[in-house]
């Protein structure tokens, strides 16, 4: 059971959510190399720490936003950032 | 036999042989057993080092060993040999996969589960007892008439039966139409069973220790050394590997192997290696145990559950992966109550059974759930690793496939496909649908 | 130009079950109310997220940051500013809508959805979005004449299930159908 901090629907169970994953820097697909291309859609940094992450309140408000966890002890901090549906750092 | 019964680094004179009349004698007479393996002060070089004592770094460690000789070799474990993984999955094996390629490698691992209690001189309690793979719609059903076919042509015994017949292997079941999601056939795969997982790991680890190799438990890799390479220093491409630095020392080593699975990115980054893995824990439950009902493996896809029986009568559930990545074990409420309600769709009369226990696997899953194996770019540095969810069946073929991509320095035919540099190529191996979501 | 037709709308849920006007936990079947769905990034109607407030006979409901959902009959068009992009949608027949009225609605709602029904959380006129057995729905506070009373929505093609699944959790409240 994991309470995720909604920013619109306040603490809700990580099942009312999507989790998007680790946000990552998308590259601009119009100059990006193939290699920096398949670094943003395959690698991730996939830390045992505080990490950056998209979710997706897929049953409560629908809308993206960035949280940071510590993904060892799955403690919540800051308040949520706005994110968009493709996990951006931007 | 004593502790310190053999020099590091040579095939002991006299392993301890197990058989019933030395568990009589013994029974009858008292007396201490020998450790299962020595306890050996840690060296200053090995020429092999394998990170992760699990069933993939011990095969790996005892097919070097009897295989190919190399015996001065080193598997260390920031814990206890087995504390992963390997000592937390449901010990499913089966070799009906899609793919023929899938198949032969499984078809292989389990042959090598077959005779692992003549090879190792333990009894791994492998239970053949069937294995069912339930199918809920006609489309799953599709998918299993496939499956059954590609296993045929590979002289795999698997074939698709009716909802009659699975109730004639497991009475227990409820094949009424009433159920959110009848089952509508399955596939029954005879060789399939359950081993137990420990012993897999104990025997790996006293056979290759009867061979020369050493395992060093509590022994955690702080970093791995390197030089040469294009990162910090001399980590990342181009470089090679030196050796490990764990928090008893500093060790050195050509080789090092990265067998290591939820923690896989965390050892690979420390050689400046990149994986497309993430860590997802999978959750298991276990029950009371009750008089033996349930012959067979059941495993429900759409369902995503999959249960069996223990020979103590208790039984194993498993299900999938939790829904975001962690590396924290804890059990959940939405997984056992999940779990339950797809249990008790398929055998309602178990619903009065309690649960004893329920724990949690770090799984390294990767983007395309097949596993990577191989080399990478740091010379002499190696994974087999990105196993997620089903990396105890392929324990025993990976470590023997390890072995030779170490001893020949050439990638296994076998696992060329599951070679690091296919997420540069492009090359994915689309198992998702044979080996992650089956078990 | 083809002229249609719109036929009656029928509930497409069974509600076989016994009914009752003075059990405990009552449900019925509302699922024929004028159902409209109003998304816009300019539209207030002085309706935040998370709220409701009647509208002459409507009841206008915050159901997301940009979405409203309105029970019942009322202009949409004369509600929204103009400018911005709005989308109007009738979607009455595309859901099924029950409401769960008594005491005992908030244990019965507590066993099918992990939300906090007391009223200092979800006071009289809430609006939340949250699974109910397993099935996303809008839940709408709306209490009649001082008693617990609350309307669950979902897609159409889970209303039988969701029907079930709420009578299956209201048995132990002595649940009827109204």
């Amino acid at each position: 059971m994991l309470l995720v901090p909604c920013p619109n629907c306040g603490p809700r169970n990580a099942s009312d959510l999507r989790h998007v994953g680790e946000s990552v820097s998308r590259p601009d697909p119009n100059s990006a190399s193939p290699a920096q291309w398949r670094q943003y859609l395959y690698i991730r940094d996939n830390v045992a720490d505080w990490n950056t992450e998209t979710w997706y309140c897929v049953r409560g408000c629908r809308r993206f936003f960035k949280l940071e966890r510590n993904t060892a002890t799955n403690e919540f901090r800051n308040p949520p950032m706005p994110g968009n549906k493709l996990g951006g750092k931007a | 036999m004593s502790v310190v019964g053999s020099i590091a680094g040579k095939v002991r004179k006299k392993p301890p042989r197990y058989s019933a009349a030395g568990l009589l004698s013994k029974g009858l007479r008292g007396g201490e057993w020998p450790r299962v393996w020595r306890d050996v002060p840690l060296k200053k070089s090995y020429d092999v080092i394998i990170i992760g004592g699990g069933v993939h770094g011990l095969a790996t460690a005892y097919y070097l060993a009897t295989n190919h000789g190399i015996t001065n070799v080193a598997v260390i474990d920031k814990s206890y040999l087995g504390s992963g993984g390997s000592g937390r999955n449901t010990a499913i094996v089966r070799s009906n996969y899609l793919t023929p390629e899938g198949v032969a490698f499984y078809d292989r691992s389990l042959s090598l589960y077959n005779s692992m209690t003549s090879d190792l001189n333990i009894n791994v309690m492998f239970s053949e007892r069937g294995h069912l793979t339930l199918a809920h719609s006609d489309a799953a059903l599709r998918t299993m008439h496939w499956r059954a076919e590609v296993n045929k042509l590979q002289n795999i015994d698997s074939s698709v039966i009716t909802p009659e017949e699975v109730k004639k292997v497991v009475p227990s079941l409820n094949i009424s139409d009433d159920a959110h999601h009848p089952i509508a056939g399955a596939l029954f795969h005879p060789p399939g069973g359950i081993i137990r997982h420990d012993a897999v790991v104990w025997g790996y680890a006293r056979g290759a220790d009867h061979r020369g190799v050493e395992m060093h438990q509590k022994t955690e890799v702080l970093d791995v050394l390197c030089e040469g390479g294009e990162g910090p220093d001399g980590k990342g491409a181009g470089g090679r590997v030196t050796g490990v630095r764990t928090n008893r020392g500093d060790v050195s080593a050509p080789i090092v192997v990265n067998c290591t699975a939820g923690w896989a990115s965390l050892i690979s980054d420390m050689a400046g290696v990149r994986l497309p893995i993430t860590t997802q824990p999978l959750q298991a439950a276990v029950t009371e145990p009750v008089k033996v009902f349930l012959p067979a493996v059941v495993v429900s896809g759409s369902l995503h559950v999959y249960v069996s029986q223990t020979d103590r009568g208790e039984l194993v559930f498993g299900a999938a992966v939790d829904p975001f990545t962690n590396y924290n074990v804890r059990g959940s409420l939405d997984f056992t109550e999940g779990l339950a309600g797809h249990i008790l769709e398929l055998m309602p009369g178990v619903s009065k059974m309690r649960l004893l226990r329920q724990w949690a696997g770090l799984c390294d899953m990767t983007p395309d759930y097949s596993p990577v194996m191989g080399f990478t770019p740091v010379e002499g540095f190696l994974v087999d690793v990105g196993w997620g969810t089903y990396g105890f069946k392929a324990g025993p073929v990976s470590g023997e496939m390890m072995a030779e991509a170490i001893a020949t320095q050439r990638t296994p035919e076998l696992i060329d496909a599951f070679k690091l540099s296919r997420f540069e190529d492009g090359r994915l191996v689309g198992e998702k649908g044979a080996a992650a979501v089956g078990h | 130009m083809p002229s249609f037709s719109v036929p009656p709308f029928e509930s497409a849920v069974l509600t076989s079950y016994p009914s009752s006007t003075d059990a405990p936990v009552t449900i019925s079947d509302e699922s024929a109310v004028a159902k409209t769905l109003i998304r816009s990034d300019r539209a207030q109607f002085g309706v935040p997220f998370g709220s409701s407030v009647m509208v002459g006979d409507a009841l206008v409901c915050g159901t997301r940051p940009d979405e409203w959902l309105i029970l019942g009959t009322v202009d949409a068009s004369a509600a929204v500013d103009s400018g911005g992009f709005t989308s109007i949608i009738p979607f009455t027949h595309g859901r099924s809508l029950f409401r769960l009225s008594g005491d005992d609605t908030p244990g019965l709602l507590e066993k099918v959805c992990g939300l906090d029904w007391s009223d200092n959380m979800t006071p009289d006129g809430a609006v939340v979005t949250a699974s109910v057995a397993l099935v996303t729905c809008d839940i709408i506070r709306t209490d009649q004449d001082g008693q617990r009373s609350y309307l669950v929505m979902c897609d159409r093609s889970f209303g039988q299930y969701l029907f079930d699944a709420l009578i299956d959790a209201g048995t132990e409240f002595g649940i009827a159908v109204q």
